[in-house]
């Protein structure tokens, strides 16, 4: 016994059905709407010596880290490219951002080789700390750094 | 239900009343019994011509009763058995007639397999889960990897280049399987990573590839954690034959602009093509040869993933006199291939990454490299007596592996790697009686591995781990329906001359035959993995940043399984059905890992956790209408539990359906579909999702490959669509799968 032509009408109709109506699993995911920030830093104090401070750049992240191992979630920040050192004002424009809120933000220095060898040297503090980037927007932020004092790390979190 | 009853009885009772008065009745009583003398339960016993019968009891013992005085045919059934009639003649109250004999009926079944217990067994007898794929459906498919093989098996998961029999392996780049590769019996993992070659097979050379679902290191040593895949190759044609099969076909244009808009030829069908020439010959009664070429050359539907082989293999047979043989199994192959191992994000598939902490400037999301690999593989088998034979086997396997420059150059092999397998192993078959068998033997392996991505334990590039193991396997009929399977390996590594490693396997199996086609199996055993030398040496902070790990101590694994196979065949044989079913509990302890390690700011392999997996796997397959149409459907269940995190385990499937169906639709004219489902995993590796990009982005597996064919006596051509849904997917993270594409294959032989 062989399968008839009946049956096997029926099986490429069956396998033409499948085709078309599926869906196609997975899609790029919508980008999310992008901004940009802009920045000026005015330093203050007395700079570190230079064989400590290998390099400095605006850090904003989109949580607030617990520990240096999450400064790993490269995903959740945005960072600029290096900063000027051993100058008294400098500005920095990072073109494409993820919007969103930014609650824990400011300038970082690197005192390592390590790519956790990075701290905090002034933190962006207006509005508590926060500040959101808008798509197709630039949001405009200016820090005051403050060079002879280090904010702590990790950072006190209220109860 | 109580009325239902009593009219029964009621109707019954009328219909012997009104027969008694017509004339006077006897009874019938006897036993039925299998060829051993075992009672046979269950069997039906009926009187041909009346509507009177019975069941033979726990004893076997049968009676009928109110039978009328007369001559008649007795007539007894059972599934499992050949029919049985004979003639009886009631004249008194209580006749009682001779026990009837009942013959085993013999199953059509030609499947065997070598996997389960080093010998060829009948796969309905063997008494662990085992799986097999034949030639005509690595054809139907155009299958030129394993992995694609591997694909089609109930409760084998591929990960890309990596593969879980039954969840046992998470995923790892290829690097330190849990799953044992054999080509015809021996060992074929790399010296340097422990993964699986999955192209370098002779595709136009294998007679069937088995796969044990369950530790295999009690017959099979280390690797064999999770399970155990065989590849068996062709025995010589009597006649010469020569085979040239040519395959060309494209990847469809990914649909959506997003992943297409960074690479311009992503616009474009990608092609794919390439050949194999292969003959083999039984020349003489003392001579046999086969060998087998193979171009490959795949454009990729990912950028910088490009690929191209060649690869020989042949084999020689020396048939030295009745009972001495030798054969040489021996193979090159040279590819230029880039692997491309993450991407650019969801929305740029198509692009590979960059590992933002390495200090690399290339994308740290592809890997160009061109290989070499030989092997050398004598086996020499000499067959004593109808109860004795022994086999030595032996083996060379070497490989090479050149990173290539910007300019496109293979750097030296100083700046790569380059290792070697090498080893041994001698095996005894005894089966003075049909039984008893008696399996042992003893092997040797010795893998030496130069890296520039290697930093051993004294601080050179060089690691090594030999290893020596004795093994030993009884096999007992206890009755004429139990048998027993106990096996014991001893193993013994010396890791890079500075630590060694002992390990013993046993295992245990039953098998009880309920009728010949009805086996119920229950299994122990278990398993171990001594970790690769990639895994243990590995110390690199270019191109990606790991570190070595001479910590690591060996995965080890524990399986209980109780199954069920019956095979059933119809009208003359041309229609059987095979059902499988096996609940398996699987306990993994000291499974390596990768994680990051903040404090040394780069990745390792770890001992990372212990796991249990247990779940449900079954299978049918059937052969329907005279073999126009087979037929394969499989489902497992997967509870994947991470012990030491309390949380399912990374990168497992809790479901998964595999099924094929092939039919001739009219004349030389046949089609096949695939469809394989794999539910999304419940977790992944969360340290990998932190660099990069999507790395968590799951999805379901839903694959529908298809195929029309033509096949006449010396040629056939072959319509393939993979893919066929055009379903984007993922096997492992950041990867995607291949998208739809299309071969037309032909082939001819004289």
């Amino acid at each position: 016994m062989v399968p008839t032509k009946k049956s096997n009408s029926l099986f490429f109709l069956t396998i033409l059905i499948i085709l078309t109506a599926c869906d196609h699993g997975l899609a790029p995911p919508e980008e999310n709407a992008r901004g940009a920030i802009s920045g000026t830093l005015t330093y203050s104090g007395t700079w570190p010596a230079r064989d400590s401070l290998r390099e400095i750049r605006f850090v904003g992240m989109r949580f607030v880290p617990q520990d240096t191992a999450d400064f790993l979630q490269l995903n959740r920040m945005v960072i600029s490219d290096t900063l000027a050192r051993y100058v008294t004002s400098d500005s920095f424009f990072i073109p494409s951002v993820q919007a969103g809120v930014y609650v824990y933000s400011g300038v970082a220095e690197n005192f390592g080789r390590g790519i956790l060898d990075w701290r905090p040297i002034e933190l962006y503090t207006l509005n508590e700390g926060t500040f959101i980037v808008r798509g197709n927007e630039t949001t405009t932020l200016s820090i005051d750094v403050d060079l002879s004092v280090r904010p702590p790390f990790p950072p006190d979190i209220d109860p | 239900m109580k009325v239902l009853s009593a009219s029964c009885i009621s109707v019954i009772c009328i219909f012997f009343l009104v027969h008694s008065a017509f004339g006077q009745a006897g009874s019938v009583a006897g036993e039925v019994l299998d060829e051993q003398g075992d009672p046979l339960i269950g069997a039906n016993v009926f009187i041909e011509g009346l509507s009177l019968g019975a069941a033979s009891d726990i004893d076997g013992r049968f009676s009928i009763n109110g039978v009328p005085y007369g001559s008649y045919t007795l007539k007894v059934s059972m599934v499992g058995f050949e029919s049985a009639s004979q003639s009886i003649s009631v004249g008194a109250p209580q006749a009682t007639i001779a026990p009837i004999i009942l013959k085993e009926e013999v199953l059509q079944s030609d499947e065997v397999v070598v996997i389960a217990n080093r010998r060829e067994q009948e796969l309905i007898s063997v008494p662990v889960s085992v799986a097999i794929m034949a030639p005509e459906e690595l054809v139907n498919r155009n299958i030129l990897s394993l992995d694609d093989a591997l694909r089609q098996f109930s409760g084998v998961h591929v990960q890309g280049n990596q593969v879980s029999v039954r969840g046992s392996s998470g995923f790892a780049y290829n690097v330190g399987s849990r799953v044992l590769l054999l080509l015809d019996g021996l060992p074929l993992l790399s010296p340097d990573t422990d993964g699986i070659p999955f192209e370098s097979l002779p595709f136009a050379q294998i007679e069937r590839i088995e796969v044990l679902k369950g530790p295999g290191s009690a017959l099979y040593g280390g690797g064999a954690l999770g399970g155990v895949i065989n590849v068996v190759t062709k025995r010589f044609s009597d006649t010469p034959e020569t085979v040239i099969r040519g395959f060309a076909g494209a990847y469809e244009p990914v649909r959506y602009a997003e992943w297409r808009e960074s690479w311009d030829e992503a616009d474009d069908p990608r092609p794919l093509y390439g050949g194999t020439v292969s003959h083999s010959h039984q020349v003489s009664e003392k001579f046999g040869f086969w060998l087998n070429l193979d171009f490959r050359e795949d454009a990729s539907y990912m950028r910088l993933s490009e690929k191209t082989l060649f690869q020989g293999f042949t084999k020689l047979g020396w048939q030295f006199n009745a009972s001495v043989r030798l054969d040489l199994l021996t193979s090159v192959l040279w590819r230029d291939k880039d692997d491309f191992l993450f991407w650019n994000g969801a929305r740029d598939a198509l692009q590979p990454g960059s590992l933002a902490i390495s200090g690399s400037d290339t994308p740290s999301g592809t890997n160009d490299n061109r290989s070499n690999r030989f092997s050398i593989m004598p086996s020499l088998t000499h067959v004593v007596d109808n109860t004795l034979f022994y086999q030595f086997k032996a083996r060379l396997y070497g490989i090479g592996l050149r990173p290539i420059d910007s300019r496109g150059n293979p750097r030296s092999y100083s700046d790569g790697t380059y290792g070697f397998r090498y080893g041994g192993e001698f095996q005894m078959n005894w089966n003075p009686s049909p039984h008893y068998y008696l399996t042992t033997g003893l092997s040797i392996d010795a893998n030496t591995t130069h890296s520039s991505f290697f930093e051993s334990a004294d601080g050179d590039l060089i690691g090594s781990q030999p290893e020596g193991a004795a093994f030993i396997q009884w096999e007992q009929n206890l009755t004429s329906r139990l048998s027993l399977t106990a096996g014991l390996r001893y193993d013994y590594y010396s890791i890079d001359a500075s630590d060694t490693v002992t390990k013993l396997s046993p295992k245990v199996n039953l098998a009880y035959a309920i009728t010949p086609g009805l086996r119920l199996r229950a299994a122990y055993g278990e398993g171990f993995r001594i970790p690769s030398l990639g895994e243990r040496f590995i110390e690199d902070r270019d191109f990606f940043p790991i570190i070595r790990n001479l910590d690591l101590i060996p995965e080890e694994s524990t399986s209980y399984e109780v199954g069920l196979r019956n095979l059933l065949t119809f009208g003359d044989s041309s229609t059987s059905l095979l059902f499988d079913v096996a609940f398996f509990w699987n306990e993994f302890d000291h499974l390596i890992e990768t994680a990051f390690v903040p404090s040394r700011s780069a990745f390792q392999f770890v001992n990372l956790t212990s796991a249990r997996i247990q779940g449900l796997e079954s299978s049918i397959e059937s052969t329907l209408f005279d073999d126009a149409v087979r037929l394969r459907v499989g489902y497992t269940y997967l509870d994947a539990e991470d012990l030491d995190q309390d949380r399912p385990l990374s990168f497992r499937a809790k479901h998964q359906i595999s099924s094929s169906i092939d039919a001739t639709v009219w004349q030389r004219i046949m089609a096949g579909v695939d469809f394989r489902y794999l539910s999304r995993p419940e977790s992944v590796n969360s340290d990998f999702a932190l660099f990069v990009p999507d790395a968590e982005t799951l999805i379901d597996t839903q694959v529908l490959d298809a195929r029309l064919g033509y096949k006449a006596a010396n040629w056939r051509a072959m319509f393939i669509l993979r893919n066929a849904l055009e379903y984007y997917y993922m096997e492992r993270p950041a990867l995607l799968a291949p998208p739809r594409h299309a071969i037309i294959q032909l082939e001819a032989s004289f």
